[in-house]
């Protein structure tokens, strides 16, 4: 079963908004968003994040794929692949 | 070149609380050994938050030195019997030596870490809480603080981030010869300066 990339944007923006300590509009947050930077997810929080992401699409993200995730989209991508 | 880099860690902060409940968790942050000795410890959370802080603050100096471009946590051990005796101790990386000292205190882990022993030793740090919502900021008026209390260039000089978010203290334009690392974590806020 092939998972629609706007199903999996929808579902890693939802659980983004757990963990970004910054006030933002997210209806301005794009792929090219930065999660550090611009979200201001911390370290530790992204690890939680990976670990959400990772039961909620029943996948694995193993430690040299996490080590590309820069921007929303870099994970989008990542849960994508693994899925399709 | 010497480097410094520090962690803080707020562990009576709710998203710190119970983290080392999760096997997950544990396993993303910790060797096998290390793994173990957080659920044999004591505190089993102070533990692993204490781990992740020394790890964080060798991260920084072994970025600096350009040996790692992201945070692996557990690729970097640090598992020691000082830690708890608040010793310096060492870390190696690749064939890197971080040195590496670590307390706790009032729910707060700081951690210090420098490629030099001379550094480790020399290096000023502080801890500092506030209750105001742009850490970032607030943690840089520490740093110009603690600055100013040593006698160091503060007056017009400004902190900025390369693209991998190392900061540097900038006058005039040019950087100035002194290593600074700054962290922050719900409402606690730590800085290191080397001179």
């Amino acid at each position: 079963m092939i998972v629609e990339r706007t199903e999996i944007k929808e579902k890693v923006f939802d659980l983004l908004k757990q963990y970004s300590r910054k006030e933002i509009n997210w209806s301005e947050a794009t792929e090219a968003t930065n999660i550090l930077t611009e979200l201001r997810v911390n370290s530790a929080r992204f690890i939680d994040l990976v670990l959400d992401v990772e039961d909620e699409f029943k996948i694995q993200i193993e430690d040299a794929i996490t080590n590309q995730i820069i921007n929303i989209g870099d994970l989008i991508n990542i849960v994508s692949e693994k899925l399709n | 070149m010497v480097f410094v880099g520090n962690d803080v860690v707020n562990i009576g902060h709710p998203a710190n609380a119970n983290r080392s409940l999760s096997s997950k968790f544990l396993a993303k942050v910790c060797s096998s050994k290390e793994q173990e000795y957080v659920l044999e410890s004591e505190s089993p959370n102070i533990a692993l938050w204490q781990l992740w802080s020394l790890k964080e603050s060798a991260f920084k100096v072994l970025m600096k030195m350009g040996e790692m471009s992201f945070f692996a946590p557990n690729r970097i051990e640090v598992l020691d019997t000082g830690i708890q005796n608040k010793k310096v101790i060492e870390t190696m990386f690749k064939s890197n030596v971080v040195y590496l000292k670590s307390s706790v205190l009032n729910e707060r882990i700081t951690s210090v870490a420098s490629n030099s022993l001379d550094g480790i030793n020399k290096a000023v740090s502080e801890t500092r809480i506030t209750s105001k919502p742009d850490e970032s900021n607030e943690v840089r008026r520490l740093m110009f603080d603690v600055l100013k209390r040593h006698n160091l260039p503060h007056d017009k000089v400004e902190v900025i981030k390369n693209e991998q978010g190392i900061p540097y203290l900038f006058y005039q334009k040019k950087i100035l010869p002194i290593e600074i690392s700054l962290s922050h974590d719900y409402g606690v806020m730590g800085v290191a300066i080397l001179n």
